[in-house]
């Protein structure tokens, strides 16, 4: 149970993304991007390893050309999935990937294996980090988004990977709802609006109905496999299939040219927005380089089926919400890769209408994960998201078919259950499959997890009467239960993840990250303080200058031995002598500081009438 | 503001002891009431048990209701509090699902008022699964050949069908309305009621299957 | 935990699918449906002069339990005789079997199917 108050109540806003992650805050003005010193806010969502350090962000990215096999990127494109979904991303990763425990992958670097939680965990707890240093306060719960169409295994990950880092993930929310929230915010019409929303991995398109404050989701779809990275595929396959038939069909590209090759494409497809072509050189090494300039209607003709794909994903959500390109007035459009020009022009074709640039498609999402933040937190009262689930939910049935108990774009939270039978007299356990999915058939379906319903008491075929229970809260996650009721025996319940983590192994991981987190604590701690006490110093050191005459030679001498101590407490590596250091340094300089106050005070007040000053 | 339902006495809210316009949650103190979680739609909704509500009027209770009981603004109470809400909500959901479809909320309506489930009464208009099973046997052939104009055709058919059943159901309810203080008229209705519904749960499967053939190119 | 060998294989390989001539006399047609789910089922009898049952052949468009449960009804049918036909069951006994479940009208809708082609080929041979 816990007692909160308000002042504990700051929730960080996190965008976890395929290419860069940033975060956000409520603030009484609005929700505000978190910054560093130099006013960044995108952090490349990239992992480097490097000399046993391990480093995040444009530091990281800045090791993937000489160190393709040790920088991870596009862990997002991992999480909750088994090596078969991953083949096609596979082939151009640069990295290794390498199947893990429960039909999950890990990312095989520097001989230890890692999974995708703990990789974005690493993300996370730099995230974290940085918004406590621009803050000067600790985080410890967050709102993390994801996409919506994102699969319970998906989120469960994602849940995970935040506990990793340290964070009690109050909610998990959707890309484009997050982004509806920040784009609707100061808007007081009721409305309809479509969120589409091209990241570098991802696709999803949500239909919302907004009015008085309330923003309904009426439908989403989408596709996790399918982004910015999908297009700069395109283009390093059309590079690397030239490259062969011009060196050689044998030709092989190892990990170095395979970054490279990515490098290129993604900064040809960003030129390609704004310029009508734009030249590749490859130096492929023994004098062989490989020149060539991509027009942007070849690129289109690359990316056509993409973007046609994503159409379709419209053209579906707007079915299921019951409604026409007519009824939507306001398309959204969200995430980097709605940067690309034929991206606009096709939705606006769809859509018959301009679409919406006007957010900055790299903070939206952030900003409205701190606007539920901020409704989680009870500072904002006004506001109400009702998100709904984007894939059917239900169970395996005899003959492998799947007996639905929600249906896509319910509205979460969300209850279902339904009663079923056995197939053979005397059959004693049921098996429950759970599944995630549109298809008809079970094999077709994502499988979320499987548990045996165990001590039904022998009865006909027919009689046993088996009541399933899902239960899918505000996150999307789902609890099923199962029990037997005309027996009236509670069953024994075990589910087993399909494409996840167990308790026990978060838990161990949430141990050894606990262990590092505190060293990292302590590491950030120390630069905080190093670079305190360094003004401290240069402040001391100018007041001595402009007024050291002030101080008796007994106060004098006071001062220099705790300016001494701290020069020598500083250069090591006890934090709390540190701090006690520049207490001691701060009080000796009182007579110093009351001294400049005193001048101060006389220049401008002392011996000036009342009325004067 | 709306009718009260022909429900027993208004509860009273167990915090500030107002009465409550639905079991959901307090108008004055908006506390959580202990049989949201259980009440039927209807009265969950605060609406009456009728067939023809005005849905604009649904969706509006259903926003205002889902303001104060939301979990999501009580993520700091305690987690058997948390629990409520969610159940509370969860039920809510459902009800505006239920009573924002003309299909479903005829069928939760009968069985609101005693008329027997699909599962005691599976009885449909004499010939009409003869004429499903053709419609899907067509449909399956349409399929087959790809013939964009006959799945096309057979779309139309049963959406037509489909509005026809739903007008015949909505004037059932309207005499149901009217006649129910007499018991033999009103076993009647139900019994038809019954044989209608189910004949819209076979043409709305078979019209989603259609639909789903029409846009498969899309 | 492994399904039921039988059970499974009839889903995969349904037999008994198709039609015979509803005009003719030895024939039973039983077309029955589930209105909580829409599935509607057709299934027809061939009975021969000494009642029994010769043929038997069904059509459903519905979920993979009633697909299951149809195929299995007709193999069991065939060599049948009219009285018998309407003891289905399912026999066999179910020792730490674990299955899925199956849907609840799923089951019954084979055996009405039966009932409903018996009684059609009875009336019309003014039984």
């Amino acid at each position: 149970m816990r007692n909160t108050l308000m002042t504990d109540s700051l929730i960080l806003g996190i965008d976890l993304g395929t290419t860069n992650s940033l975060a956000a805050v409520m603030t009484p003005g609005g929700p505000e991007i978190i910054r560093d010193a130099r006013g960044a806010a995108l952090v490349p969502s990239v992992i480097a390893f490097v000399d046993g350090e391990v480093t995040v962000g444009l530091e990281a990215r800045a090791h993937a050309v000489e160190n393709p096999t040790a920088t991870v990127y596009s862990v997002k494109r991992l999480m909750g999935k088994s090596i078969e979904d991953l083949t096609s991303d596979l082939a151009v990763l640069p990295y290794e990937v390498v199947p893990g425990r429960n039909d999950t992958v890990c990312v095989k670097v520097q001989g230890r294996e890692m999974t995708p939680q703990e990789l974005s965990a690493i993300i996370l707890r730099d995230i974290k980090a940085r918004a406590e240093t621009a803050r000067g306060q600790e985080i410890s719960r967050a709102v993390i988004t994801v996409p919506a169409y994102f699969d319970d295994s998906q989120r469960q990950a994602t849940r995970d990977a935040g506990r990793i880092a340290g964070l009690e993930v109050c909610r998990i929310v959707n890309e484009p709802t997050a982004a509806a929230l920040a784009y609707g915010l100061d808007r007081s019409e009721d409305a309809c609006i479509a969120v589409y929303d091209l990241g570098g991995g991802t696709f999803d398109v949500s239909i919302l109905r907004v009015s008085g404050g309330v923003f309904e989701v009426l439908s989403t779809q989408g596709d996790t496999q399918l982004g910015g990275d999908d297009l700069d595929r395109e283009l390093i396959n059309l590079l690397t299939g030239e490259i062969r038939r011009e060196f050689g069909e044998e030709l092989t590209f190892p990990p170095a040219t395979r970054q490279a090759l990515r490098t290129f494409a993604e900064a040809t497809k960003v030129r390609l927005s704004t310029e009508s072509d734009a030249t590749v050189e490859v130096d492929l090494g023994a004098g062989r380089l490989f020149r060539r300039t991509i027009t942007r209607d070849e690129f289109e003709s690359l990316a056509v089926r993409w973007i046609d794909h994503t159409i379709e994903h419209c053209a579906r959500a707007l079915r299921d919400a019951g409604l026409g390109p007519k009824d939507i007035d306001q398309v959204v459009m969200v995430g980097g890769s709605t940067r690309v020009p034929m991206v606009c022009r096709k939705t606006g074709e769809f859509f018959g209408r301009e679409p919406y640039t006007a957010v900055n498609p790299d903070e939206v999402v952030a900003l409205g994960a701190a606007v539920q933040a901020g409704i989680l937190a009870g500072i904002k009262r006004d506001t109400l998201l009702l998100d709904v689930t984007p894939l059917s939910l239900g169970i395996e049935t005899l003959g492998g078919a799947v007996g639905k108990l929600i249906m896509r774009n319910s509205t979460v939270p969300c209850q279902a259950t339904e009663t079923f039978s056995t197939y053979v007299d005397g059959q004693t356990a049921v098996d429950i499959h759970v599944l995630q999915g549109e298809r008809e058939l079970a094999k077709d379906c994502r499988s979320l997890g499987k548990f045996q319903l165990t001590g039904v008491p022998p009865m006909p075929a027919g009689a046993p009467r088996v009541q399933v229970t899902f239960l899918l809260d505000a996150n999307g996650i789902l609890d099923v239960s199962a029990r037997e009721l005309r027996s009236g025996q509670a069953a024994s319940v075990q589910i087993t993840p399909a494409h996840g983590l167990t308790r026990d192994e978060v838990d161990s991981m949430v141990r050894d990250s606990y262990a590092r987190a505190v060293e990292d604590l302590n590491a950030h701690r120390l630069i905080d303080l190093r670079n305190e006490s360094a003004r401290i110093l240069a402040a001391i050191e100018k007041a001595i200058e402009t007024a050291g005459d002030v101080l008796t030679p007994q106060q004098r001498q006071t001062l220099d031995a705790a300016v001494g101590d701290l020069k020598t407490k500083r250069e090591g590596e006890d934090c709390d002598a540190v701090y006690e250091a520049m207490g001691a340094a701060n009080d000796a300089a009182m007579p110093l500081t009351r001294a400049q106050m005193d001048d101060v005070l006389s220049k401008t007040i002392k011996g000036r009438k009342m009325d004067e000053v | 503001m709306t009718e009260t339902h022909d429900q027993a006495t208004p509860v009273k809210c167990r915090h500030c002891d107002k009465p409550m316009s639905t079991p959901v949650v307090c108008d004055y103190c908006h506390a959580v009431g202990p049989d949201a979680a259980v009440a039927d739609h209807f009265t969950l909704l605060g609406l009456p048990r009728r067939f023809d509500l005005d849905t604009a009027e649904i969706h509006r209770r259903f926003l205002v209701l889902s303001r104060h009981t939301h979990p999501d603004f009580h993520a700091d109470d305690t987690p058997e509090v948390q629990q409520l809400h969610l159940q509370v909500s969860a039920a809510l959901n459902e009800a505006y699902r239920t009573l924002n479809d003309s299909a479903a909320r005829a069928a939760y309506l009968l069985t609101l008022f005693g008329g027997k489930s699909s599962a005691d009464d599976k009885s449909v208009p004499d010939g009409f699964l003869g004429t499903m099973m053709m419609m899907q046997e067509e449909l399956a052939d349409a399929l087959d050949s790809d013939d964009r104009a006959e799945i096309a055709r057979i779309t139309e058919v049963l959406q037509t069908q489909h509005d026809g059943l739903l007008r015949r159901i909505g004037m059932l309810y309207e005499q149901y309305q009217e006649s129910v203080s007499c018991k033999a008229v009103v076993d009647d209705l139900l019994g038809e009621l019954r044989q209608q519904l189910n004949a819209v749960s076979y043409v709305k499967k078979l019209l989603s299957q259609a639909t789903d053939a029409e846009h498969a190119h899309d | 935990m492994a399904y039921s060998d039988k059970v499974m294989d009839h889903f995969s390989n349904p037999r008994n699918v198709g039609s015979l001539d509803k005009n003719s006399s030895n024939v039973g047609t039983g077309i029955v449906g589930a209105p909580e789910c829409g599935d509607v089922m057709k299934l027809q009898i061939e009975v021969d002069d000494d009642g029994q049952i010769v043929d038997a052949k069904f059509k459903t468009f519905g979920c993979g339990s009633a697909i299951a449960a149809s195929s299995l009804a007709t193999e069991w049918l065939k060599g049948k005789d009219l009285d018998h036909a309407t003891e289905l069951k399912n026999t066999e006994i179910a020792s730490e079997l674990s299955l899925p479940p199956v849907k609840i009208h799923c089951s019954v809708l084979a055996e009405d199917a039966i009932k409903a082609a018996i009684q059609d080929w009875k009336r019309k041979n003014g039984k």
